[in-house]
């Protein structure tokens, strides 16, 4: 049934979405974390999202239902934020200590942005279980 | 009587909104994709599917061609993040198209009661 499909689209946009959040969330914790696991302050990530096709044909072969992915998360390769902190552990011999690349104010409008879209989503899948569900009803 | 021919068309017609909303979904989903473009399709060939009845030469036949959607790309703003999906947009889209769905739902459900009803000889059922 194509509601279905429908609903599967919706799902891969939540899913999308949650990444973006959860990556957002990632940056908003480092924002001053300057050891990590690979050496270095913690540089800021980001969400590529892509098109994916999946399930059966829509119209005709070449137009299939696009879900959407994410298909890498990218570092920042921006600059570290260089600060003047002689008495830090961090410091390097010139008494600066680097920062992540992260930005709170912009972390945070990111986070609203994901927020949104994935209600968005939320919205558009409310309506087609509606749908199927009157579908259900039918003859009752 | 009963014209149940009307029916197939109606449920035609669902599948058809059943299909506009998993592409009203895609778009909702592609939100924030770079190079996503809004995406519809028409449904100018529908009306062609009615079997209607010709009972006189003047009226209009059915061509009966292959009631094949259109896919079309809407035309909007690109954004920023080269996308040019409009929210607002595919929020009503998705609106109108799931109360069509309801409808259509609707009438059948009446259609059925109808029916229901001449089965149990009216007033007794």
């Amino acid at each position: 049934m194509s509601l279905f499909s429908a609903l599967e689209i919706n799902t891969t946009g939540l899913t999308a979405q949650r990444r973006r959040a959860e990556v957002a969330s990632s940056n908003l914790s480092n924002t001053d974390t300057t050891r990590t696991a690979e050496g270095g302050p913690y540089r800021r990530k980001d969400v590529v999202f892509q098109t994916t096709t999946f399930g059966k044909e829509l119209l005709n072969a070449n137009v299939r239902n696009q879900g959407v992915e994410v298909s890498a998360v990218v570092e920042d390769t921006t600059p570290f934020d260089r600060r003047y902190e002689p008495g830090h552990p961090d410091a390097d011999s010139d008494g600066y200590v680097s920062y992540p690349n992260v930005s709170a104010m912009e972390e945070m409008a990111n986070m609203m942005s994901a927020a949104r879209s994935y209600e968005a989503n939320i919205g558009a899948l409310s309506i087609i279980k509606t749908m199927i569900n009157r579908t259900l009803d039918l003859g009752k | 009587m009963m014209d149940n021919r009307l029916f197939p068309v109606i449920e035609d017609r669902m599948d058809w909104t059943a299909k506009r909303q998993q592409m009203l979904s895609a778009n909702v989903a592609n939100i924030d994709t770079p190079g996503y473009r809004t995406k519809d399709v028409s449904f100018s060939e529908q009306l062609q599917l009615l079997q209607l009845n010709v009972t006189n030469s003047k009226h209009m036949t059915p061509s009966g061609t292959d009631p094949r959607m259109e896919e079309f790309e809407v035309k909007g703003k690109v954004g920023l993040n080269d996308n040019s999906v409009d929210l607002d947009r595919e929020m009503s889209e998705l609106t109108k198209n799931g109360l069509q769905y309801v409808a259509l739902i609707q009438f059948v459900s009446q259609k059925l009661k109808t029916i229901r009803s001449a089965i149990n000889e009216g007033g007794r059922g």
